[in-house]
């Protein structure tokens, strides 16, 4: 009976292929062809190749890197909104001197800024500065905290970008792109590393100040990737993993069986599609069925030591940036790849308190100062310092002018968006001690010497993880992609 | 015209690919399947009589305005000329039957010829050594005894013949620049001078290679080999002290070499041994990665593993499978493991080991001392155990320890001395950093 109603299936089958068919499908299919090979992306046999190697394992393998790295683990503080370095690092007692004049109209001439309309008048550095350490480097008031441990950073004080806008400069920044659609640093590390700890995952995002980056969550995002190289957001309070827990009277054995029938099935689909999405979606279920015990464990930072507390000024259960510096040395602890930190709240235009230079910017800088120092002592002293990268700064910097936004004065002391000079620190991962590369003009607007870009900051991380920027791609749309796209220098200036 | 020229590097792989075509089927139909091929190689070499008599047109046409040495460049354009009448002779033959004699002697004449005139052609465009030099780079430096080299001959000279030969050589003279002599060096090309001792930024010589890549008038072009720092920085220091042709290395020249060479070469987190050793077994590997454990090449091509025992579990079966592969491995993480002073003997074994980590686990005093079978080792982490400065005062036996750290033990600061004069090239680490809390840490300005 079944045989029956199967053959009759097959021969209305035929009966329908008609020579007008047959000719169209093969016009379609030549066309089909054509079109694979310019959209690489899309083509679903070489896919299946390629995948091939991930579908007999895990994408998130673990993987040896190109060649001997200097650093296992990167921890990226991105202080959105852009601080100012002229009230942090690049002293410029030539702009005190200008305070209060009229911008010459040199600095001004074919520019653009954010807010910036007509003549505005200079701004002085907002804060005292001193030199410290034996790398003489200077430090203003606004980081008493960080300046005991200059001898450990070295400062990039000519870091330059093209985009003045916050959006754009951060994807550009992490992406290596202002426009949407790439990976993000993190998930092409990912992408080349795996996660160490198959029970955490290799890329995890922390974000405080209230609001997510202005660029969205492209900034940790997988772009052309295969999505389960995306940064996982944890957070701090609460559920660390969103939609991670077992519903109610659902048992963990239960669970375990539940995913392992989804997958089993999504097995089979992948077999007949050769869409990558269902493997990265597979690797998910499996991750976040382990990351529902190690997750809770590695993001509480109850269990910490009294004088680790003291030592960063965390206070467990709120959300701060000092809780996540913490965390972020307990996930690298645990073998994490990448740990990316936003805070948000570093854009001080001047127009309101909170915004000002000289106010709400003083605050933000005492919310990450003696975090961020603990994070760089703390990682040294357990012996995690030489093989992390930890990363510090902006999106873009300030102008020495003060921003009078519709050609009005601010009510505030705030500066504009600047792309021409900022400042960058970075330490241990194989970078030198004490060390400053790079250098402005003595008013700090423009950089004069050691001038480097995203792209090369991008391609120094990637060498320290032992990877050859220029080498580690993927293919898509027809052509090898890259962090770095076709820009960037590894900074060799900087490297021990 | 000029175009058409240019157009050469192109055409010529058209003869090349047609005549060989007809010289395989001259040779290829003994057989019956084959016999019925013969009849198209007439036609084939008509096709590649015309491809060849183009590539030849082109080449006439780029020889008139290229940058090439005509010397060097009349063998090539002769033998090009031989080849295609060669090829006319055969294809006429072809139709004649009572050449048939002669017919396997043409095609082996042609074959010649097609190999000669490609190879000249090659050589003129990528470089007399192409096919047979090997890829030696900073290498070529790295071997020169500093003391007794002489500087253009040993240390600029490799560079330039590595780099710019190829285009500014006997060969070619692209800009009507020679850099293989030091007279054609000094006269410099068509643009004027391109050296001037004791000034690098006057140097055209440098500062085309410091222009951006993306700049047209960057050198080495985009496509070819590009200069490496070092490289880039043996040229600047000869320059700036006078770029002579005769001179050794001076003795105040001797640090800026020495810093140039070590500064700029990435040094390994801690040195790996030279060599390669055989592959680990797989098997054990694979039962390493079963137990949860991280094992990877330290980097892709070596054989030499880094082992992370992260969800490790059964700490006694990684331990005997590790030892399996101890040849290979130099790197262990074991730390936050229930690791007990029993467990040391095992791990000593591990004798090639350079970075170790056992912070945080159940050794005491009593069981380190067994460690010191781990002679090879620069770097351990015995942070957050229990343990006192005289159990760590037994590890005589670690003459390489560079790092020490020993950061949560009952190691203090008083202990330090007595331990560096144990371990004379260890940082050692004992941690306990304070960041004090000023009241400026948690009020805030309004």
């Amino acid at each position: 009976m079944n045989e029956k109603i199967i053959r009759e299936l097959q021969r209305n089958h035929l009966e329908e292929t008609t020579r007008r068919h047959f000719l169209r499908e093969c016009i379609a299919g030549m066309g089909g062809l054509a079109l694979a090979s310019v959209f690489g992306s899309c083509n679903p046999f070489e896919k299946k190749d390629k995948y091939a190697a991930l579908f007999s394992s895990n994408p998130l393998a673990p993987k040896a890197p190109q060649f001997i790295p200097k650093a296992r683990s990167v921890i990226y503080l991105h202080m959105a909104g852009a601080p100012s370095q002229l009230e942090l690092f690049d002293y410029k007692p030539a702009l005190h001197k200008l305070d209060g004049q009229d911008c010459p109209q040199s600095l001004l001439e074919g520019k653009k800024f954010a807010f910036i309309r007509g003549v505005p008048k200079m701004l002085g550095p907002q804060a005292s500065f001193k030199q410290y350490g034996q790398s003489g480097a200077w430090v203003s008031e606004n980081l008493p905290h960080f300046s005991s441990i200059v001898d450990e950073v070295t400062f990039l004080k000519a870091m330059q970008t093209d985009q003045f806008n916050h959006g754009p400069a951060q994807l550009l920044m992490h992406t290596g792109s202002a426009r949407l659609g790439r990976p993000s640093m993190g998930s092409w590390v990912t992408y080349g590393l795996g996660s160490e700890n198959q029970n955490l995952p290799g890329f995890v995002v922390l974000t405080s100040g209230g609001t997510n980056p202005d660029a969205g969550k492209s900034v940790w995002g997988s772009g052309f990737l295969p999505s389960v190289y995306q940064g996982v957001q944890c957070r701090s309070e609460g559920d660390p993993v969103l939609f991670i827990k077992d519903p109610e009277h659902v048992t963990r054995d239960l669970r375990k069986a539940s995913i392992d029938a989804i997958n089993e099935v999504n097995k089979i689909h992948y077999e007949e599609k050769g869409d990558p999405e269902i493997l990265s979606r597979i690797a998910q279920y499996e991750m976040a069925y382990r990351m529902q015990i190690s997750v809770p464990e590695v993001m509480n930072i109850n269990d910490e030591p009294r004088y680790i507390h003291e030592m960063y000024g965390t206070k467990p259960g709120e959300v701060s940036l000092a809780n996540n510096i913490l965390l972020a040395r307990k996930l690298v602890e645990k073998g994490v790849r990448f740990v990316q930190i936003f805070d948000w709240g570093w854009d001080s235009h001047g127009t309101d308190s909170n915004l000002a230079i000289d106010v709400g910017f003083v605050n933000k800088c005492r919310t990450v100062d003696k975090a961020m120092t603990a994070l760089v002592l703390d990682l040294k002293q357990r012996g995690l310092l030489d093989e992390t990268l930890v990363v510090w700064g902006g999106e873009f910097g300030r102008t020495p002018m003060a921003e009078n936004r519709e050609g009005k004065k601010n009510p505030f002391k705030g500066r504009d968006h600047h792309t021409e000079a900022f400042t960058i620190w970075m330490a241990g991962g194989g970078v030198k001690k004490g060390f400053t590369y790079g250098e402005t003009d003595e008013i700090g607007y423009s950089a004069i010497a050691g001038k480097t870009t995203p792209f090369d900051l991008q391609a120094t991380i990637l060498n320290q993880l032992g990877f050859d920027h220029e080498k580690l791609t993927y293919e898509f749309q027809g052509r090898p992609f890259r962090l770095t796209d076709v820009h960037g220098k590894v900074i060799h200036e900087i490297l021990t | 015209m000029e175009f058409i020229g240019r157009l050469h590097p192109l055409l010529v792989h058209l003869p090349i690919g047609i005549l060989l075509l007809a010289v395989l089927f001259e040779w290829l139909p003994f057989r019956k399947p084959y016999k019925s091929l013969r009849r198209s190689i007439r036609i084939i070499l008509w096709l590649g009589f015309f491809a060849a008599l183009s590539a030849v047109g082109s080449g006439l046409m780029l020889m008139e305005n290229g940058d090439y040495d005509l010397q060097s460049v009349r063998l090539h354009q002769y033998s090009g000329i031989a080849l295609t009448v060669i090829t006319l002779v055969y294809a006429w033959a072809r139709g004649q039957k009572r050449l048939k004699k002669i017919y396997k002697f043409l095609s082996v004449l042609l074959l010649a010829l097609v190999t000669t005139t490609g190879h000249l052609g090659g050589t003129l465009t990528h470089g007399e050594n192409f096919l047979f030099a090997s890829a030696s780079q900073d290498a070529a430096v790295a071997q020169v005894d500093l003391q007794q080299a002489n500087f253009y001959a040993d240390l600029v000279k490799p560079i330039l013949e590595n780099k710019c030969y190829t285009c500014h050589g006997a060969g070619k003279q692209k800009g009507k620049l020679r850099l293989d002599a030091p007279e054609h060096i000094v006269k410099g090309g068509k643009g004027g001078v391109v050296l001037v001792a004791g000034k690098t930024d006057e140097s055209e010589l440098i500062n085309r290679v410091l222009l951006p890549l993306s700049d047209d008038d960057h050198m080495p072009p985009k496509a070819k080999s590009q200069l490496t720092e070092i490289e880039i920085e043996i040229l600047k220091l000869w320059i700036a002290s006078g770029a002579d042709f005769e001179k050794s290395v001076e003795s105040n020249q001797l640090g800026a070499l020495q810093k140039i060479l070590t500064n700029k070469k990435p040094e390994p987190v801690a040195e790996i041994p030279e060599g390669n050793p055989n592959a680990a077994n797989p098997i054990v590997v694979n039962e390493l990665k079963q137990l949860g454990a991280v094992v990877l090449p330290v980097a892709n091509g070596s054989h030499y593993l880094s082992v992370n025992l992260v969800n490790v579990v059964a700490i006694d079966s990684a331990l005997d499978l590790l030892v399996k592969v101890k040849q290979q491995t130099v790197w262990l993480k074991a730390g936050d493991l229930a690791i007990k002073d029993s467990h040391l003997g095992k791990l000593a074994q591990l004798n090639q080991l350079i970075k170790l980590n056992v912070e945080r686990t159940a050794i005491t005093d009593t069981g380190l001392s067994q460690l010191n079978a781990l002679t090879q080792l620069q770097y351990l982490n015995l942070n957050q155990n229990n343990i006192l400065a005289t159990g760590v005062k037994e590890l005589t036996g670690l003459k390489n320890l560079r790092s020490l750290f020993v950061f949560g033990t009952n190691i203090t600061a008083d202990d330090v001395p007595a331990l560096q004069s144990i371990f004379p090239n260890a940082k050692i680490e004992i941690g306990n950093y304070v960041v004090p809390t000023l009241e400026t840490d948690t009020t805030l300005v309004k």
